[in-house]
This record gives C-alpha cells, structure tokens and sequence, in this order.
C-alpha cells in the first residue's frame, strides 16, 4: 500500500470555521481552491457556484465525482426590529431547541462579521406549557445588543445576510473527538482535499472530479448543476450521517468505528456493485466497516444518480453526533479511514471495472 | 396609466385554467409577431418571443412568468345534476361559496355556474380538493345532453374593476396575467433598443400545478440569466399579522429568499441599486411558497435568477387586487435592469457566488 500522508488538521479547522449557508459558500469554495489548487489540474465551476477540482488520470479512464456540500445550515436576517432585534429566517432545518442563547454572526455584504446571541426566556415564573414547549425557529431572534434599527443598520446589516453559528473548532478531552459547527458537510469537503493530496502522489487511471457543492440543505441543488458541468461515468456522494452513540440514541452508529457504506438513504439505492467494491477494499485496506440505511435525509447522490441518463452511485457517509446544531462531534479515525477508501477507490476504477459495476445492474454490451 | 388598459381587459377577459392555456398562447402570439425575431414554442404550450442579438453566440436571457391562472376541471356528473370538479392550482378555499364559475367546453361555448357547499357547514373545498358546481341542471341526462363534457376547465368569472383612486386593480386572475401583460409591455418598450444578448420574453403553462411549463421552457431556451415575473400573497392588513411582508403601493419586491430558490446576491443587489438611485420604492419580501424560478436555477448547469415580483392581496380568488403603482415601478426597474445589462455582466453574475 502506498503511503498516505498525514491528515491536515488545520484544514478542518478552516473548513468548519468559514461561514457559508446555502447561497452562499463562497468563504468555502475558496478555502477548496487555494488548498487544492496545487492537487489538481484544472478547476471549473457551474452557475450556482459548486467548485470542481479536476485531476486527470494517466488512461483517460472513466469519469469520477466526488461530492461534498459546502453549505451548512444557518439563517438569514429576516427582518430587523425597530428596537434593533434581528429575526431569523432559517435555511436548512433548524430545531428550537439547539438555538435560544447560543452565539452567531452575521456576515455583512461586505464581509464584516457582526456577533449576537439568539435571545432565550428566564425559566422564572414561566407557566408550564411554555416551559415545556420548544420555540419555533420562526419566532427567535438575534440580540446585537444595540437598541435601535439604525444602529443595525450602521453596522452594515441588511436583509438576506447569512447568520451562521459562532463556535471554535476544537479537539476534545480524547483528541480524536472533534468539535466544532457545520461537519455537515465540511468533514467530507476535507476528504474530498485529503484525496485529491493523496492521489497527487499516487498513480490512477480515472479522471477524478471533486465537486464541492452548493444547496444541499436547501432542496440538493448544487449537486444537479455540478453533475450536468462534469456528466461523470461514476460518483460517490461523501456526506454525515447521525451517530447514534450516545445517553440519547444507542443504536450502534458509533464515532470512531470506521468507515460506513451507506446502501441506502430516503431517495437513493447505492449501486450494489460499487458497495461491493467498497468492501473489497476495506478488506484489502484493513478497514473496519457499517452499514448505513438513513431513511430520514438525503445526499447530493440523491440527485446525481438520477441525472441526464443516470449515474452510477452512492454514498460513503461519516458519522456525526449533534447534526444541525451548532456544536457536531466527529471522530478523525473514521475521517482518515473515507480518506483512505475514496484514494483507493480512484485508484482502483478503470473502464474495465466501471463495465462490472454495470452489469452489477444487469447492464450487458457496454 | 402606467399599464395598458385595453390590453389588460383583454388578457383577463381570456380563461387560462392550467393545462388549457391555449386561448391565451394565440392572443400573446398575435402580439408578440409584431415586436419579435420570431415565436417558438415548448411541447407543453409555453410561448416565447425572441429577439435576436446581431453577435454570434450570444448569451440568452428568458424573461418568463406563467399564463395559467388557478380553477377546477370537470371530473363527474352527479345523478342530481350538480359536477364535480377538481381544483387545479392551491385555491383558497375561504373564497368559493357562491363564486360565479364559467365552464368553457370544447367549442368554446360559456356555461355559467357558481359553486354550492358540499355540506350544511358550508364547506366548499373537500380534502380531494374537489368541489360543486352548479350548472342549473337538474338531473345527469340534461347535464349530459349539453355540450359540457368530462375534463372541461372552469374558472372564475372576471370582470376588470378600478378603485376610484385608480390605483387599484380588481381582477381574477393577477396571477397569471401580471407576466403575460408585463412581457408585451417589456417589448413594446425594447423594440428598438439592440441587446448583445439574445432576449426571450415569453410565458409558461402550468405553473399552478407544479412549476411544469418552466422546465420545458428552460430546456428550451437554455438561459445563461432568467427573470421571473410573478406575484406574491401581499402581507400587509391582516388583523394577526406578526410581521408586514409585501404591502401594496410599496413597491417593487426584492425577493431574497423562497423555498426552492436562494437568490445571487449580486442580482438582487444590481436590482436594489437600480431602485435606489431612480427613486423607485423597493421592498424585501420572502416566500415560504415555491416558484417557477427554482427551475430556471438549478436546470442544466444552472442559471442566475432574479425576481421582478409584485404583491397582490387575495392571490388564487375569485378577485385579487394589485397596485398600479407597483406595477410601474416594478415596469420601470426590469426596463432599467435590461437596458444595463451586456454579456460581461451576465457573466459576472454567474460568477457571484465563487
């Protein structure tokens, strides 16, 4: 087995920091191009914003897509309250109860970055069925701490500016639990880098397509206009799925168990012959394995596999605890194990192979 | 009058149930002849009118909303006379009982109804979204023996109306003619000004159904910019309203957010700098609805989409109301955004989000 080098744990860092909800990934998409710039070849983009870092293969082999989601949940300012309140407007799905007092900022047009706390009730003297209820999204709001519009509005916040969760990445008690906001999806947009670094010094024959992606949370939208910018032959949607580890949910998804082949999720099938391929080289690799059935939520495979006349696909997840919440949990065992799976797995597809994930399907003649 | 009166009537007076959009695709043709390049088509009935750029190669920018307008379509003839239809497009069902309805049948003959409540509480819409109508027969063979038949669209009974300040307009069907008139009018007014791009002003079919026709059309035309002309549910009176979003006489809508489309910022921004600056009034509005421009967005590679919308009270009733005055702003602003607009920039607003 080649060498394979050593994760960037700075990188993570920068990934999960950067702000960027649906529309507006541009901090992440240039964090992609600088660090894997000098990995690839040739970078695109389509309309909506989705970057693709291209690496050519030394056969022109069959075409592959990575693909990671650059956007994480946040909010927008919805409105601003004459007393200088800022309501929320939520983009990707949000839960009440990770939000009352939790820290954000909101990033101005021009970048500026505006702290505030979402406002939470005093439990004293509450009546019951409030205490016991959870506040809707809807009805929460941003406290900047001034006292009217116009001191908001000198801040250079304007309707539609994103809000994003103000939360430090950080290694945990065990250094291997990392801490921070947005692994959905930013882990796997660090796989995706981590791959294309790997296969930087290691011989394949595919073209190899990492597309960070746009919309995902929002109705997985950047993954359609990436998929009609690449129109690859495979792909493989790289995405979190919810650890069910702890006091709350024991359900065997652990952190730190290895890599998960998701067979299933709510809108895709994985190509039975790509899982079995994936188990080849986990078995090869020495890794350990899970398999994933999210029947709730989906992956930009949702879409890609079902594009232009169909795409080959399916899904290698990672899992995280406390997804859509502003502090997530993953473990680097299993971030570095997808990175070593997706490396081999470049390496690996060739037409040859491409043709037996085919007929894994019944596709004959091809 | 910042639209024309005349042109109006007569778009409204016209019936464009989703799926039946026809009557209205052949008057849109006879006007757009004169003012384009040519006239194309989608397989679903959308119409565009093209006008041409003299440069090789240019890009193409879609100026599109729906011509179909919310109602019901005939499904069965009861033994007492009265039909079921069902309701195509999210009517709002408060406003059904005693609307005068017209059943337009294959001839092109007008029967005249209104619909009952199917129970004694008064409910008109059911959890099928189906409805009676009353058509004045009295039994199935009479209902039978007329030209009416199984799959006949019908809709509410318009008549164009004006507040006495004229500032208001009354009408049926808002939703679904505030693009059809808007497009003649965007190209009357560009007729001899030369794009270097090609310009496609045009409308879809079956909006109210599910945002069909954009998709046809978007293949169509494969657009490097799209523009939506639609209408949004004014927020702006109720009684228990949290917050005001789209107030009639307020202006053109800034739409920075709905539920199938995240706007390019840097659209929004040229269209808000654009008001600012011709003292055109502008306001934000979000939708928790969906629109036709999601498709126009994420097709293909995707596009760049912006919004030229304008609230209306009662969206999807037998009367909806709009503000002139928004309307000329909104007119104004989508003449001013074209009138700047070149291939660079076209360009740069792909490029927004990078």
């Amino acid at each position: 087995m080649t060498h394979f080098k050593e994760i960037d744990l700075d990188l993570l860092k920068r990934l999960s920091e950067a702000d960027g909800i649906g529309g507006m990934e541009r901090e992440v998409s240039r964090i992609v191009t600088s660090y894997g710039r000098k990995y690839c070849d040739e970078i695109q983009y389509d309309n909506l914003g989705s970057v693709i870092l291209k690496t050519t293969g030394e056969a022109d082999g069959p075409k592959i897509m990575l693909s990671s989601h650059m956007d994480e949940v946040g909010f927008m300012v919805r409105s601003i309250t004459d007393d200088g309140y800022v309501n929320l407007l939520p983009v990707g799905g949000w839960w009440g109860h990770v939000m009352p007092a939790q820290e954000m900022t909101i990033t101005t047009a021009n970048g500026d970055k505006i702290f505030g706390v979402v406002g939470s009730r005093a439990p004293h003297g509450l009546p019951a069925e409030i205490k016991n209820k959870v506040i809707q999204p809807m009805d929460l709001y941003l406290d900047l701490g001034v006292t009217s519009i116009q001191a908001v509005e000198q801040l250079g916040v304007e309707i539609g500016d994103m809000i994003t969760p103000n939360v430090l990445f950080r290694e945990l008690n065990d250094p291997n639990y990392l801490m921070g906001k947005a692994w959905d999806d930013r882990c796997c947009v660090g796989v995706g880098l981590e791959v294309l670094k790997n296969l930087s010094n290691n011989s394949h024959e595919a073209n190899v397509y990492f597309a960070a992606t746009t919309q995902e949370e929002v109705g997985i939208r950047g993954a359609r206009t990436a998929v009609h910018t690449i129109k690859p032959d495979v792909a493989i949607a790289l995405d979190v799925t919810t650890a069910t580890d702890t006091p709350f949910d024991k359900n065997g998804m652990n952190l730190g168990g290895g890599v998960v082949l998701s067979v299933l999720d709510s809108l895709t099938l994985g190509n039975s012959g790509l899982v079995q391929m994936m188990e080849e080289i986990v078995k090869d690799l020495d890794l350990n394995v899970r398999y994933g059935f999210m029947t709730v939520g989906g992956t930009d495979a949702c879409n890609i596999h079902k594009m232009m006349e169909g795409v080959v696909s399916m899904t290698l997840s990672i899992p995280t605890r406390y997804m859509h919440s502003p502090r997530l949990i993953i473990h680097k065992e299993d971030y570095i194990q997808t990175i070593k799976l997706v490396t081999e797995f470049c390496r690996r597809i060739n037409w040859e192979k491409l043709k037996q994930l085919k007929s894994s399907i019944g596709i004959s003649n091809h | 009058m910042a639209l024309d009166e005349a042109l109006l009537n007569k778009l409204c007076e016209i019936d464009s149930v989703s799926g039946d959009e026809k009557d209205l695709s052949l008057s849109l043709k006879k006007e757009y002849e004169h003012l384009a390049d040519t006239v194309i088509y989608d397989n679903l009935g959308s119409i565009f009118a093209v006008k041409k750029s003299k440069q090789e190669n240019a890009p193409r920018v879609m100026v599109v909303g729906h011509m179909d307008e919310a109602g019901f379509i005939v499904k069965k003839i009861n033994q007492n006379g009265t039909i079921k239809a069902l309701a195509l497009g999210n009517i709002t069902s408060n406003s059904l009982l005693g609307a005068t309805v017209k059943l337009k049948t294959r001839d092109g003959e007008a029967i005249i109804g209104t619909l009952l409540a199917y129970n004694e509480t008064g409910d008109v819409l059911d959890e099928s979204k189906e409805v009676l109508v009353d058509f004045g027969f009295e039994n199935r063979e009479t209902a039978l023996e007329s030209t009416l038949t199984y799959g006949d669209r019908i809709s509410f009974v318009s008549q164009v109306k004006k507040s006495p300040s004229k500032q208001r307009i009354f009408a049926k069907n808002w939703d679904g003619r505030y693009a059809p008139l808007m497009g003649i009018e965007l190209l009357r007014a560009v007729k001899d000004l030369e794009f270097d791009f090609d310009l496609y002003v045009g409308c879809t079919v079956q909006e109210q159904v599910g945002f069909r026709g954009v998709q046809t059309a978007t293949n169509l035309v494969k657009p490097d910019l799209g523009i939506i002309l639609d209408t949004n549910k004014a927020f702006d009176y109720q009684s228990d309203l949290k917050e005001k979003n789209g107030e009639l006489g307020k202006g053109v809508l800034i739409n920075f957010y709905d539920t199938t489309v995240l706007p390019n910022r840097l659209l929004l921004n040229t269209l808000k700098n654009i008001c600012k600056e011709n003292d055109l009034p502008y306001q934000y509005y979000y939708s928790m609805e969906g629109s036709d421009a999601a498709w126009i967005n994420k097709l293909r590679t995707g596009a760049p989409t912006l919004f030229v919308n304008v609230p209306i009270r009662n969206m999807n009733t037998p009367c909806s109301i709009l503000d002139v005055r928004d309307y000329q702003v909104a007119k104004d602003a989508l003449l001013l955004f074209l009138e700047r607009l070149n291939a660079e920039k076209i360009q740069e607003f792909k490029e927004e989000n990078r």
